[in-house]
């Protein structure tokens, strides 16, 4: 039986370098250095069954200047009948629904405690403000403050109309979001244009906003704004990604990184449950 | 809230804003202790007016500011902080001329590799 921690990496397509076979939703192929921890009951066999259903192969090396820090690669989640779950980094979003099923299957013809529940994780990154802004300056933008009727921060929502869902792979879903703003019924001013394409066509009229164990993927935009007789501060807003494809999403946030007010800006990638396609 | 440096200019030019300031605080057998002392409190106006309290800041894991390393006489403590500025003058004045700092040192700033990349 194994137990011990076992060392991976993602199987590169052809004519990545071997080292460089995680795809990032942002486009680019990552070195990253992946552990498995398998369960006890898990057999060598069954660990191999299940890095073959992945794209993934063992690995005696660490890839030198892998990601590090804030960076989270997606990953799959199972959830056992027994309680306990594993997770195991996925390269490619074009094959949740196909890994996530061969490892269900694999682990259901060891004749182990069955998996129950399957997610997708999105992957999260570290400031890529300079991976993607050519801009050398950083403008101050109007203050999101409290409407003062309220009392609370104003917030847009809306629903995209055709968001295309990582699994399946470019599904198109109607999918609601809400976001600061700093005006009534609009995206915020100083990124309206920005935020309407990566948005893409939206709609006000949907069965409700959330959906359940599903988040979109976003940029989460630190923004230096400015108020009468305040300092300068950081505000966050939220900015969804309606497309799914790498250079899409690429450039919704160079947009995005390139707006003047933009001082960091990070990734988020959809989260969400998968049941419903793996029939569980 | 977190304190930030408001502005930080790289040792190479690049200018970041609201970096999170990092802080360690060790007692005299360099253990790392929890205290109140806040490092601020041994800063000039001027020396302060680089920090802002912020709810929101623009965290950079690929590099680690320039830090000021201060021994105080009493509690016998050291605080490690980010500071914005390269070593200079005043800031020697100001550190020898302080009762309270009975020694100090300064920490470069240390970016990686892929940073490096991106910036040069």
């Amino acid at each position: 039986m194994a137990v011990q921690s076992v060392r991976y990496r993602i199987t590169a397509a052809s004519g990545v370098p071997a080292s460089l076979g995680y795809q990032s939703d942002i486009g680019g192929n990552l070195a990253i250095n992946p552990v498995f921890r398998p369960h006890v009951d898990f057999t060598e066999a069954l660990i191999d069954a299940i890095f073959l259903a992945i794209g993934a192969e063992r690995r005696e090396e660490t890839i030198p200047c892998g990601e590090s820090g804030d960076f989270s690669p997606r990953k799959l989640k199972f959830i056992r009948e027994n309680g306990r779950s594993f997770s195991l980094v996925l390269g490619n979003r074009a094959n949740v629904i196909t890994a996530a099923s061969a490892v269900v299957t694999a682990i259901a013809n060891a004749n182990l405690s069955r998996v129950i529940c399957v997610e997708l994780e999105g992957e999260k990154t570290a400031n890529i403000i300079d991976n993607l802004s050519t801009k050398t300056e950083v403008i101050a933008a109007a203050r999101i403050i409290p409407n003062n009727n309220i009392g609370n921060k104003l917030i847009y929502s809306s629903v995209m109309r055709n968001y295309a869902s990582d699994a399946p792979y470019g599904t198109a879903r109607l999918i609601g979001f809400r976001s600061q703003t700093d005006v009534q019924d609009s995206p915020y001013s100083e990124l309206v244009d920005v935020i309407n394409g990566c948005t893409g066509d939206i709609t006000e009229v949907a069965c409700g906003n959330a959906i359940k164990n599903f988040t979109y993927r976003r940029f989460i935009a630190g923004i230096l704004t400015a108020a009468d007789d305040e300092a300068d501060a950081i505000q966050n807003i939220t900015i969804p990604v309606a497309k799914h494809l790498p250079l899409d999403v690429l450039d919704c946030g160079t947009q995005i990184a390139n707006s003047d007010p933009v001082a960091c800006l990070f990734y988020e990638g959809q989260s969400m449950r998968l049941n419903t396609f793996l029939n569980l | 809230m977190v304190l930030a440096l408001k502005t930080y200019i790289t040792d190479i030019g690049k200018k970041y804003i609201f970096l999170p300031v990092s802080l360690s605080i060790r007692d005299a057998n360099n253990e790392s202790i929890a205290s109140d002392i806040r490092f601020v409190d041994f800063l000039s106006d001027n020396y302060r007016s680089f920090y802002e309290d912020s709810k929101f800041v623009c965290r950079e894991n690929q590099i680690i500011p320039r830090r000021l390393k201060i021994y105080l006489v009493n509690p016998q403590i050291n605080l490690t902080f980010s500071f914005p500025e390269i070593f200079n003058q005043s800031l020697l004045s100001y550190l020898t001329n302080d009762s309270r700092i009975k020694a100090f040192e300064f920490l470069g700033e240390k970016i990686r590799h892929s940073k490096l990349e991106l910036i040069l």
